[in-house]
C-alpha cells in the first residue's frame, strides 16, 4: 500500500485485515512445511537404520545371486541395501548397477552416483557391512508431497477468512455507512436530526455533536428567515406610510391642507431615509472584515461630549436637560467611528424616550481598570421581562410612549458594536431618574491591539 | 358609514383616518390591540380596518374575539407582513379580506365599499328604484336620468338606509353611524339631512316611520 493511505475506515480495515491474514498464513504454511520437511526426513533416516538392523543377524557368507532380480527397468528403486563380508566382498546387492561405498563411515552419511546424490546408512557388525541408501532426490519429494499436504488445508482457509473480515467490517460500518447516506440526501436548507439510534459508541457521539451542530444552525436559520420577515415590514411601513401621504398631498384642496400634507410627507421621507440608513449601518456593522483594523486609543468623554453637543438642539427643542455627570478622563480601545454610532444610538433612544421635560444623564467612569458609559434617563424604562429582547433587530417596546416611527434598529446596531468592542451591556432601572440605565462596561486599556470578533 | 380603523403607525393611521373621512366615512381610530377588543365589543361598526401587528394584543387575537362573539362585522386586514400562511391564517380566522401594505388608496376604498356591499347582502353594485338610479361608487344619483348632488353626509344617511332596504333605522342609530367620537353631533342633524334626502329625492324614497324611524323601500326585484 504505496502512495495515499485510504482515508475510508472501511478500506484501511480491510487492507490491513487481508494483509493481516494472508502474512500470518503465509508464515504458518512456511513454518509447517518445513517442519514436516524436517520430519519425514528423521522418519526416513529411521526407516533405513530400522532396515540395516533388520538385516543383523547376518546373510550367508556365499551370498546371493543377485542376478536372479536384475531387471534394468525396476532400477529406479528407492532404496538400495548392500551387505559384505568384512573383508569387504559383497554378499548381498539389491540393485547391481549401483555399488555402495565399502569405505564410509559408520551411521548416516553421503555419496553421489549415477549422477544424483544418495544418503547412506552403514552398519558394521562383527562380521559384514550393512549399507543401505536412498535417493535423495526421490525422498526429497515424497517428503515434499507430504509437506503440501500438511500445509493445503491452512491455504484453502485463507479466502473463507477474508470473507469473514470482509462481511464483519462491512456490517459493523453499516451503521456509519446508514448516517453517511440520510446526510447525502439531503437538500441544503434540510436541517433535522439524524437519528442517533443503533449507531456505535464510537460513532455515537460524533452524530450527536453533528445533530447539535445542526441545531444551531437552524436557530440561525430561523433567526434569518424572521429577519427577512420583519425587515419586509419594517421597510413596508414607511413606503406605505409614504404613498398614502402622498395620496393626501394629491386629495389636499386648500392651501392649508396642502402645507400639512407636504409637512407628513417630508416626515414620512425623512423616516424612510432613516430607516434605510440605519439598516445599512447595521449592515456593514455586521459585514465588518474579520481581521479589522487594529484599534485606536479613544477618548470616551471627549467623544461623549462632542455628541451630546451635537443632540442639544434637538434635546433641548423638547425641553430635555441631557448632560455629562461624570467624565473621567480615560481612553479605551476602539474605533472611533464605530464608538461614535454607538454613543450616538444610545442618546437618540433616550431622547426618544424620554418624555418633554425630563432628564437624560450620560457618565463615563473608571471602575477598577475597566471603564464603564452609562446612559440613564427619566424615561418610562423597560420592564425586566423585555430587556433580553430590546437589542433585537426591530424590536419595540410596548410601553405607553410608543414610538412607532423609530427603525428599532438603533439598539441592535449598539449591541453589535459593543460585541465588536468586547464591551458588555446591562440594562437596569435608572436609581436617580427612574427610567432606562443602559451600562456599557469596556476592558481596560491596553496596547493597540485587533479588535475582537 | 362608520368604521374603525386599527392602526399602530401613527404617519400611516393619521393618513388612512384623513383618506377615509375624506370619503365620507366617520372614521374611529385605535392604536392598539387592548383597545381595540374594548372598542370592538361596546360600539358597532359597519366595518374594521385592521392591522396585524398591534402592540399590547395582535390583530389575529383581535380578529378572534370578534368572531368569539358571533360579531359579523366585515374585517379587512392591512398589513405589511406578505408571508402565506399568514394571509391565509388571517382569512381562515374570520377576515374577509386581505390587502398588503403598501397599498393603493383607491384599491383600500374599493375593498371596503365591496365589502359594505356584500355585507348588505347585494351582490350588483347599483340600486335602482321607482326610476332612481344610486352608484355608490360614483357617489351618483339619478332620478329618471338627472343628476342629483348631494351633501356628503346627506350621502352618507343615504348609504346606510341603502345597505338593508326595508330595514327601519332609528334616528339614534343613523347618528351613531354617521359621526366618530370626535365629531359634535347637533340635537337635530339627522333630521336636517333626512328633510334635505326627501326633498332631492322625493318623499317616496326615504319613508319616515313615526315614533321608529327611516327606511328605504327594497330594491325593485
Amino acid at each position: 500500500m504505496t502512495g495515499t493511505v485510504s482515508h475510508s475506515l472501511r478500506t484501511r480495515l480491510l487492507y490491513l485485515l487481508f494483509g493481516s491474514v494472508v502474512l500470518t498464513t503465509g508464515i504458518q504454511a512456511f513454518v509447517a512445511y518445513r517442519t514436516s520437511l524436517d520430519e519425514t526426513n528423521e522418519i526416513f533416516d529411521y526407516q533405513m537404520e530400522q532396515m540395516a538392523l533388520s538385516l543383523r543377524p547376518g546373510l550367508p557368507e556365499g551370498g546371493y545371486p543377485s542376478t536372479a532380480f536384475h531387471d534394468e527397468a525396476n532400477e529406479s528403486f528407492e532404496f538400495i541395501v548392500q551387505v559384505r563380508t568384512a573383508d569387504g566382498r559383497s554378499i548381498f546387492q539389491s540393485t547391481p548397477s549401483t555399488e555402495l561405498p565399502a569405505d564410509a563411515a559408520p551411521g548416516l552419511s553421503g555419496f553421489d552416483a549415477r549422477g544424483t546424490t544418495y544418503k547412506l546408512y552403514s552398519l558394521r557388525t562383527g562380521t559384514q557391512l550393512i549399507q543401505v541408501a536412498q535417493d535423495r532426490a526421490a525422498r526429497r519429494g515424497m517428503a515434499r508431497k507430504l509437506a503440501l499436504k500438511t500445509v493445503s488445508p491452512v491455504v484453502v482457509m485463507v479466502p473463507l477468512l477474508l470473507f469473514l473480515v470482509w462481511w464483519v467490517v462491512s456490517a459493523s460500518l453499516a451503521p456509519a455507512e446508514r448516517v453517511r447516506r440520510q446526510l447525502a440526501s439531503r437538500r441544503a436548507d434540510e436541517l433535522a436530526e439524524v437519528s442517533e439510534e443503533g449507531l456505535p459508541a464510537e460513532i455515537h457521539p460524533l452524530v450527536h455533536e453533528l445533530n447539535l451542530l445542526f441545531q444551531r444552525v437552524r436557530g440561525a436559520f430561523d433567526a434569518q428567515k424572521n429577519f427577512i420577515a420583519d425587515a419586509a415590514h419594517e421597510l413596508r411601513s414607511p413606503l406605505a406610510a409614504i404613498k398614502l401621504q402622498a395620496e393626501g398631498l394629491r386629495r389636499a384642496t386648500d392651501a392649508p391642507a396642502r402645507e400639512l400634507a407636504i409637512q407628513r410627507l417630508s416626515a414620512g421621507i425623512e423616516r424612510a431615509t432613516r430607516m434605510v440608513e440605519q439598516l445599512l449601518m447595521l449592515a456593514r456593522q455586521q459585514a465588518a472584515p474579520r481581521d479589522p483594523e487594529p484599534t485606536e486609543p479613544v477618548s470616551l468623554a471627549l467623544l461623549v461630549q462632542t455628541i451630546i453637543g451635537d443632540l442639544w438642539a434637538a434635546a433641548n427643542a423638547r425641553h430635555i436637560d441631557i448632560g455629562l455627570a461624570d467624565a473621567d478622563p480615560v481612553v479605551v480601545a476602539g474605533h472611533r467611528d464605530a464608538l461614535n454610532i454607538l454613543i450616538r444610538n444610545l442618546l437618540d433612544n433616550a431622547i426618544k424616550y424620554t418624555p418633554d421635560g425630563g432628564t437624560v444623564n450620560v457618565a463615563v467612569r473608571t471602575s477598577g481598570a475597566a471603564v464603564q458609559l452609562t446612559v440613564e434617563d427619566s424615561g418610562p424604562g423597560v420592564p425586566p421581562e423585555e430587556r433580553e429582547r430590546i437589542f433585537d433587530r426591530f424590536y419595540r417596546g410596548s410601553g405607553p410612549q410608543l414610538n412607532r416611527t423609530g427603525s428599532g434598529l438603533g439598539l441592535a446596531i449598539v449591541k453589535t458594536i459593543a460585541e465588536m468592542h468586547a464591551a458588555s451591556l446591562t440594562l437596569g432601572q435608572s436609581p436617580s431618574l427612574g427610567g432606562l440605565q443602559i451600562s456599557l462596561q469596556f476592558p481596560a486599556y491596553e496596547k493597540p491591539t485587533r479588535l475582537a470578533r | 358609514m362608520r368604521l374603525l380603523l386599527v392602526e399602530d403607525d401613527p404617519m400611516i393611521g393619521e393618513s388612512v383616518l384623513d383618506l377615509l373621512r375624506g370619503d365620507g366615512y366617520a372614521v374611529d381610530w385605535v392604536k392598539d390591540g387592548e383597545v381595540a377588543d374594548l372598542t370592538l365589543g361596546t360600539q358597532s361598526y359597519d366595518l374594521v380596518v385592521l392591522d396585524l401587528g398591534l402592540p399590547k394584543r395582535d390583530g389575529l387575537a383581535v380578529l378572534g374575539h370578534l368572531r368569539e362573539r358571533k360579531d359579523r362585522t366585515p374585517v379587512l386586514i392591512t398589513t405589511a407582513r406578505d408571508a402565506l400562511e399568514q394571509r391565509v391564517k388571517g382569512l381562515d380566522m374570520g377576515a374577509d379580506d386581505y390587502i398588503v401594505k403598501p397599498y393603493e388608496i383607491e384599491e383600500l376604498l374599493a375593498r371596503i365599499r365591496a365589502l359594505i356591499r356584500r355585507a348588505s347582502g347585494r351582490a350588483e353594485p347599483t340600486y335602482e328604484y321607482a326610476g332612481l338610479r344610486i352608484d355608490p361608487v360614483t357617489r351618483e344619483v339619478l332620478a329618471d336620468g338627472q343628476a342629483i348632488s348631494l351633501l356628503a353626509k346627506e350621502w352618507a344617511i343615504l348609504e346606510q338606509l341603502l345597505a338593508r332596504p326595508g330595514v327601519v333605522m332609528s334616528r339614534r342609530q343613523l347618528e351613531d353611524k354617521l359621526y366618530s367620537w370626535k365629531d359634535e353631533i347637533s340635537s337635530n342633524a339627522v333630521e336636517v339631512y333626512i328633510h334635505g334626502l326627501r326633498k332631492k329625492l322625493g318623499a317616496h324614497m326615504i319613508q319616515n316611520v313615526r315614533g321608529v324611524g327611516y327606511k328605504i323601500p327594497k330594491a325593485a326585484p
